[in-house]
């Protein structure tokens, strides 16, 4: 049987190509690494504010996410994350039901952000229960999503992330404000 | 009308040619760079803004036309990183002219 080597690429050649390429010398169990070039990649933001990659090659392009290596996310600005609204402001304590003339407030935004579509993400403070707060959250983006849909706004997304992903660190109540809150994420289209 | 159309889109394959291939500082070949090889020198924050193309699962992607290359990527919701999909566009719909520059350039 012809091992992968062999098979891909004739012995002249190969001892050629190593000549002008830069050999990594391999430990005894690794794989043999050939550096052949290199790319010199540059960033893209787009107008969500999330990064990616990319190189021009002469006759062709090259473009790739950019990833937070830990998470595995895709690596964003949230330049356009286009609301974020307290709930304190805009919902009762402890409740879905919006405060008296909040309705007209988000009406008016979706209203005039007039984008092709819309995410809707409900969080809450690190108080009560996960699941308590899990549902709280979902019932409240429900709430704004729905107000969203009455103007006319299309919801692509809606979805309650409890307690999970809190923006400000630290247990006391200036924390706990920060993270009670509605996000909303206006999907653009290009113009 | 076609000749021009070709020695434009040979014009990188000849400035290659002539200049040689690029290097990096320790002498290994540079594969690719962020400017525009092509046509002109904007890059992709220049001001004219990408497309937007629908893939056959109705997932977006950022799509652009640079002349003599092309780029795409997934468009990601910035607070979940999760793909944007949607239902209310036809599967290989492109939103807006992906073409960035004066480039000819038809698909036979």
């Amino acid at each position: 049987m012809m091992t992968r080597n062999a098979k891909a690429i004739p012995a002249g050649l190969a001892a050629a190509a190593l000549a002008a390429m830069t050999l990594v010398q391999p430990a005894a169990a690794q794989d043999q690494v050939v550096v052949s070039g290199q790319v010199e990649w540059g960033i893209f933001v787009d107008r969500d504010g999330c990064m990616h990659w990319w190189a021009d090659g002469g006759l062709e392009g090259y473009m790739t996410t950019r990833f937070n290596p830990e998470t595995g996310r895709p690596l964003c600005l949230q330049k356009e994350s286009c609301l974020t609204e307290s709930t304190d402001t805009l919902i009762h304590t402890d409740s879905h039901h919006l405060k008296p003339g909040q309705r007209e407030v988000l009406e008016r935004f979706f209203r005039s952000e007039g984008a092709f579509s819309y995410a809707v993400y409900g969080h809450t403070d690190e108080r009560a229960s996960d699941a308590y707060n899990q549902a709280l959250s979902e019932r409240r983006a429900g709430t704004v999503a729905s107000v969203a849909r009455s103007v006319g706004a299309f919801i692509e997304v809606e979805e309650g992330f409890g307690e999970t992903r809190p923006v400000a660190a630290g247990h006391n109540e200036t924390a706990w404000r920060q993270n009670r809150r509605v996000e909303v994420v206006c999907y653009h289209m290009p113009r | 009308m076609r000749i021009h159309f070709i020695l434009l889109a040979l014009t990188p394959a000849l400035a290659a040619c002539g200049m040689g291939q690029s290097t990096t500082a320790d002498g290994t070949r540079l594969l690719a760079r962020p400017t525009d090889s092509a046509v002109n020198n904007t890059d992709l924050l220049s001001d004219r803004p990408m497309s937007i193309a629908i893939d056959p699962d109705g997932c977006m992607h950022w799509f652009g036309d640079d002349g003599a290359e092309g780029y795409a990527n997934a468009r990601y919701d910035p607070v979940t990183g999760k793909p944007v999909c949607t239902d209310r566009l036809p599967p290989g719909a492109v939103i807006r002219d992906p073409q960035r520059t004066g480039f000819i350039d038809i698909l036979p």
